[in-house]
């Protein structure tokens, strides 16, 4: 075939078949029309093909008929497995986003409120102190200002000193409030005359002000600027201090070290059986399938903390569910099996706490722990569908196992509140049976959420 | 006509409807109702019976399996077929039996005419002409029976076998001419 005959991008476009090489195609231009014209060849094929029709054998129906059996029954496995599965995975994602969001929002909440200041008791003594922190003016600033006139005997009298908290020592004035509400106590709290100036809303020049402790604290810390309204508000009109300066009268002493917790305690909880039936629903090939099983688990506990922040807690539960749910195929339909198992149990774990916020309210920590379990099985029930097939024990009576939380307290005056993640597992083989073959133990299994409401003291 | 077409249309529409329901009774309904045509059609690829009955089953079970794809865009009949004749060439292609349908003649059928005594000219002659598309080299046989046979388009032929629409168009061309020469010598 002539190469000036074909057009090049005919060519890359349409191919040749290899094979055909040998064979005289003609020039591409006729091929359509040959194409078009010579086709009366092919009713002779046509005719050549015309096969009558004839019965065909039973077994290709009854071949296609038993295909056809397998495919609706993998079809609706497919589908009532998704289902599960898609449920299991809701169920799990609002758990998770649900405690997401809680920690995230209490944790935004107790943020340290910079206008604050700061205010420490000291433990021991019911006195209150406060350090302010004089600063420079400059432009744009806002800067403390002492409204106090400069004390004249002259010009005030003493109960207009002891009005504005003030009284008269050797050394110049000094300012104190106690919690026993007796302001002219200020034996601890001196202000050293040289350091009281008269100030006014224009001065400009301000000076630090320490009111000091003769017993100073253990640690102080650094002080947020003051605005300007409270500041107006606490030199304007001492009376006008904010309560929680001046009202001691008013609150307990917070941030005070209660040592002892008690309380309730709930698991919500993802409880699992881990046997053979359990692994073998964890293959894809596999027709068995492990279901969602929740259980909610209230108890008691409590719990005491150290001076560090270390804590020991106990729990116990006399109703400790663990149940399982695996769908079995059986008799060409789905069965499900639920296994269900009580317990009581006692929790005894370890840990430590980590401050994240304080204020004069409330306090938050992040605690973390670790322990251990006992429990005696008190009642094990086997269902098959809804119908209880079994209620005799064939499980050991004791286990023993390793647990772990971690999670937020938040305290709030006596009030305690922890929620967090929680995971325990069984150590023991809880089947009755004496073989120790890895396909034959069972062990208990759960994880998910804890909520602990208690009463510090 | 018009009345028997729609009457017939609206017959395969419940029909497809039940069996996408997995009504078994509709599926072998429709089975039996397609089951003696498909089977002409399997035995124009096959080499025996037993093996265009192989054809016709694993074509059934493809059709019931995309019988949702069905969009009544013309005949249930014809679609059906196209269905069958895919899934035929599909078991070819893994049997890499393009060029070998001509090689392995139907021996059987060779022999059921020579035992039926066949004297029709005609049916010998078709005969023949089946032996010569089989006989064909490369994929010529099989475009042939796909475009005159199965009324295939060109582009459909392409896409099904994988080649380009140009050696579809050249293998059919090819096939004509060396039949039409195989005829006329005779």
């Amino acid at each position: 075939m002539s190469k000036k005959e074909k057009h090049i991008d005919d060519i890359i476009k349409n191919s040749f078949d290899e094979q055909a090489d040998d064979f005289d195609f003609g020039s591409w231009d006729k091929l359509e029309d040959r194409l078009d014209r010579e086709n009366d060849v092919d009713k002779a094929v046509v005719s050549a093909y015309e096969f009558p029709e004839e019965e065909v054998s039973s077994s290709v129906w009854s071949n296609v008929n038993d295909e056809l059996d397998i495919d609706t029954v993998w079809s609706r496995i497919d589908v009532s497995l998704d289902k599960r599965k898609r449920r299991a995975l809701w169920w799990w994602n609002a758990a998770s986003i649900g405690f997401a969001a809680a920690f995230v929002t209490l944790f935004f909440i107790n943020l340290p409120d910079s206008q604050s200041i700061d205010k420490r008791y000291a433990r021991d003594e019911q006195i209150l102190y406060v350090d302010s922190i004089a600063h420079e003016n400059s432009k744009g600033s806002y800067f403390l200002q002492e409204q106090i006139a400069k004390i004249d005997e002259q010009n005030v009298s003493e109960d207009g000193i002891k009005k504005k908290g003030f009284s008269k020592t050797p050394k110049g004035y000094s300012r104190g409030i106690s919690n026993q509400g007796d302001t002219s106590d200020h034996s601890n709290l001196k202000a050293e005359k040289s350091d009281l100036e008269k100030g006014s809303a224009e001065s400009s020049k301000v000076h630090r002000n320490n009111l000091t402790l003769d017993k100073k604290p253990d640690s102080l810390e650094q002080i947020d600027p003051l605005s300007p309204i409270l500041i107006h508000d606490l030199f304007d009109n001492l009376s006008a201090l904010p309560d929680t300066i001046t009202n001691v009268d008013r609150e307990e002493q917070l941030n005070k070290n209660y040592n002892w917790t008690a309380g309730i305690t709930t698991g919500i909880l993802s409880t699992s059986l881990m046997d053979a039936l359990f692994r073998e629903s964890l293959s894809s090939n596999s027709l068995t399938s492990s279901e969602f099983s929740i259980a909610i688990n209230p108890g008691l506990f409590a719990q005491y903390r150290t001076q560090n922040n270390w804590v020991v807690q106990a729990d116990l539960y006399l109703n400790y569910k663990i149940s399982r749910r695996i769908n079995l195929y059986e008799d060409l339909s789905y069965v499900t099996r639920k296994t269900e198992l009580k317990y009581q149990r006692l929790h005894l774990y370890g840990g430590k706490r980590f401050l994240i916020t304080e204020s004069s309210r409330s306090s938050t920590f992040f605690e973390t722990s670790l322990g251990g379990f006992v429990s005696y099985l008190s009642d094990q029930r086997e269902y098959r569908g809804r119908t209880l097939v079994s209620d005799q024990k064939t499980l050991s009576d004791w286990n023993v196992g390793l647990d772990g939380d971690f999670g937020i307290v938040h305290n709030f005056k006596r009030l305690s509140l922890a929620y967090g993640a929680q995971v325990n597992k069984g150590l023991f083989n809880v089947m009755k049976e004496t073989s120790t073959k890895s396909w034959n133990r069972a062990s208990t299994l759960s994880t998910g959420l804890y909520f602990r409401l208690g009463y510090q003291f | 006509m018009e009345n028997k077409d729609i009457h017939i249309e609206e017959q395969d529409r419940a029909l497809v409807k039940g069996c996408l329901e997995d009504d078994r009774k509709a599926q072998e309904e429709l089975y039996k109702k397609f089951a003696k045509q498909m089977y002409v059609v399997c035995k124009r690829y096959a080499r025996d019976r037993d093996e265009a009955m192989d054809f016709l089953q694993e074509g059934f079970i493809e059709v019931f399996r995309k019988l949702h794809r069905y969009r009544f865009e013309g005949p249930l009949g014809g679609w059906i077929r196209r269905v069958i004749v895919y899934k035929t060439i599909d078991a070819l292609r893994k049997e890499n039996r393009y060029q070998e349908v001509a090689r392995e003649f139907d021996a059987e059928l060779k022999t059921e005419a020579q035992t039926f005594e066949l004297e029709n000219v005609k049916e010998l002659k078709a005969d023949r002409v089946r032996n010569l598309v089989n006989e064909l080299p490369g994929k010529a046989g099989l475009v042939l029976k796909l475009f005159a046979l199965e009324g295939l388009s060109h582009k459909e032929i392409a896409e099904y076998l994988d080649i380009t629409i140009g050696t579809s168009k050249s293998q059919l061309n090819r096939a004509r001419t060396l039949l039409k020469e195989a005829l006329e010598s005779e």
